[in-house]
């Protein structure tokens, strides 16, 4: 069951968590070795569980600049079966396209993974249970939630790496929006907007915290993303078991200061951990793979680029 | 409502089990019609997949196909049952009876329930509910509260009410335009007198949604300056809500948009609106069942009910209530 029955603890009770950031320079045939590697070394407790990969699948994009490279996901999907799982399976709900089939057609995942019936679940109209939110940072208190999540025994949030025009980024803990039932809440979840998006990607964060996550930033998106933003090759995949950690350090790949967006600092009071000294590196180090990422005007605030650094900033 | 509307029309469609009755829908009735009548549940209702719930969208195109189609009485009874007993006090309907809040489906069911001969008592407080349904974006806080944090995210006219998909949220271009297609069966008189209003609000509003070169997405022309990317399903929808007005150069450019991408439409459900709305303004698409049934050979169209009666519906040759022959009276 992916309800989250860990404890909300503040940070200082938080034991330090583990971050792993790969450099990968495309989406090749080296991603099934470069994640079981990474996997292994997160000892995870998949053997004979059913895992739920959650790509991020927002609108037909040929390019996948928007989307997560189904590469990512094929090659993920392989090293949680070498791992052991019993059973992995795809769900997204896609917030901006009713036509889920349309962004798997364009995307080509069945190229990558195979037949995609029984193997694909379309989050926005599966069956739903209605669960009271474990937080109340927005005014949502309960949700219809896809029983296609809850009953799964471990959840990977697999998002794009990319900057958000509402958000400044949106990384493995926004990428739960994609689990709210469009048929419920519509296209988009507008719902979300009116409670607030940063205070309803915690509460959704705390009630399913994800069991894993791996960012997709081999080809990233800056600028106004998360739709209309420019490719930004990344070349790195960050990985790890606490979502708020790969999202932080994911941040500052990005250039920006994690403490400085809104609902990752809020995560990082309760869920994970958000500070430097609490996060174990392995692989890169986010300094040696950090880009200037292009914001947004309003988001200058968030960008945390030394001037002086070899990797010249780009001009936003 | 208009004796001449699709709701208890007198025309009866072919039946396309009758094979004397048959044309050239091979793909409707070999492949589409046995899933959808497999597909029912013992409820009567159908779920967004096989041996799911009962859910009111898909039980809502599974009518509104078998009755285009035509011929499976039984099936049509049922599910027109399942519909009509979902239906909440106050004419709306949930996504699922276990969902319980009335909302966006509320426009599609009213229409299937019409289109399946169901009993218009039922219909019309349908569709008084939807007249009472407002989006909330136009209201005095949210133009102050816009005006106040100099947010110019979005170039729109959010004092044009539309539709929304939830109750208290902003309107969208696809519950605004179900609900545009839904009040048109009725004549002014039938409804609470808001609803002129409310329609011709509607249609402003969707005029003012559509993306600058043509084209609809789920409602966003512009975010920060840049033009909305148009999408497959939102400007079928639009088209159609919007039928009654060929003459306007909003609609004409729209169709040009959906007629020249319409080839390169990835998903059943995309291609099955698009095709809808092009024949709906006269104009004829490429073949469809060529491209369903490639997608059908690659995976069954994941088992979607939905995408399946939508299918069923395009091909159908009966009577079309997404019509708009009888334009806004």
């Amino acid at each position: 069951m992916a309800l989250s029955t860990s404890p909300l603890l503040p940070a200082s009770e938080r034991p330090p968590s583990l971050v792993a950031i790969r450099r990968a320079a495309g989406y090749n045939g080296e991603l099934l070795e470069l994640l079981y590697e990474t996997l292994r070394e997160f000892r995870l407790p998949v053997v004979g569980k059913s895992v739920l990969l959650k790509p991020n699948l927002v609108q037909s994009d040929s390019q996948c600049v928007i989307n997560t490279h189904p590469a990512v996901i094929a090659a993920a999907r392989e090293a949680f079966l070498k791992l052991g799982a019993g059973r992995v399976t795809i769900g997204e709900g896609p917030g901006h396209e009713r036509d889920t089939a349309a962004i798997l057609e364009e995307i080509r995942l069945r190229d990558w993974v195979g037949g995609l019936r029984g193997l694909f679940v379309d989050l926005n109209v599966e069956e739903v249970r209605e669960v009271a939110l474990r937080t109340r940072a927005s005014k949502l208190r309960r949700l219809f939630l896809p029983a296609a999540v809850l009953e799964a025994d471990f959840v990977v949030s697999m998002p794009k790496m990319k900057t958000h025009h509402w958000v400044g980024a949106t990384l493995s803990l926004k990428n739960l929006f994609g689990i709210v039932p469009g048929s419920c809440y519509g296209w988009p979840k507008n719902v979300l907007h009116w409670a607030g998006i940063e205070n309803s990607i915690l509460d959704l964060a705390t009630t399913v915290r994800p069991d894993f996550a791996i960012v997709d930033g081999i080809v990233a998106m800056e600028g106004n993303g998360p739709i209309q933003g420019t490719a930004k090759a990344a070349g790195v995949l960050v990985m790890g078991d606490d979502p708020v950690a790969v999202d932080a350090t994911a941040a500052r790949v990005m250039g920006l200061a994690p403490e400085r967006i809104g609902y990752l600092k809020k995560a990082g009071y309760v869920l994970g951990n958000l500070r430097e000294e609490k996060i174990r590196q392995i692989g890169e180090k986010p300094e040696k793979v950090r880009q200037r990422f292009a914001v947004l005007d309003r988001f200058q605030g968030l960008v945390d680029f030394p001037a002086a650094s070899k990797n010249a900033p780009e001009q936003s | 409502m208009k004796a001449s509307g699709p709701i208890g029309r007198s025309v009866a469609p072919p039946n396309v089990f009758n094979p004397n009755e048959r044309t050239s829908n091979n793909f409707a009735c070999d492949v589409c019609l046995p899933f959808l009548l497999q597909a029912q549940n013992a409820d009567g209702g159908w779920g967004y997949r096989p041996r799911q719930a009962s859910a009111t969208e898909p039980t809502a195109w599974c009518l509104l196909a078998l009755a285009k189609a035509g011929g499976a009485v039984a099936a049509l009874e049922r599910g027109r049952n399942w519909l009509a007993a979902a239906q909440q006090a106050v004419g709306s309907w949930p996504t699922r009876p276990e969902t319980v809040q009335g909302n966006w489906v509320t426009a599609l069911a009213g229409l299937a329930l019409g289109a399946a001969g169901g009993p218009r008592e039922a219909v019309a407080r349908a569709a008084n509910w939807v007249c009472g349904s407002q989006s909330r974006t136009g209201g005095f806080r949210a133009r102050l509260g816009k005006l106040l944090t100099r947010k110019a995210v979005t170039e729109q006219d959010d004092s044009l009410r539309g539709w929304s998909w939830t109750p208290g949220t902003a309107g969208w271009v696809e519950p605004t335009s179900v609900s545009l297609i839904f009040l048109r069966e009725f004549a002014p008189l039938e409804l609470e007198a808001s609803a002129v209003e409310r329609r011709r609000m509607g249609e402003a509003m969707l005029y003012n949604r559509m993306c600058p070169g043509g084209g609809w997405n789920t409602g966003n022309p512009k975010v920060y300056g840049v033009p909305g990317i148009p999408q497959p399903g939102p400007t079928a929808w639009a088209l159609l809500a919007l039928a009654g007005q060929p003459g306007r150069d909003e609609i004409r450019r729209s169709l040009d948009w959906l007629a020249r991408n319409y080839d390169s439409i990835a998903g059943v459900s995309s291609l099955a609106l698009g095709r809808i709305a092009l024949q709906a303004s006269g104009r004829q698409p490429p073949r469809l069942e060529p491209r369903l049934a490639t997608l059908f050979a690659a995976d069954g169209f994941l088992d979607d009910v939905t995408a399946f009666a939508q299918a069923t519906f395009a091909l159908g040759e009966g009577p079309d209530v997404l019509r708009a022959a009888r334009a806004t009276g």
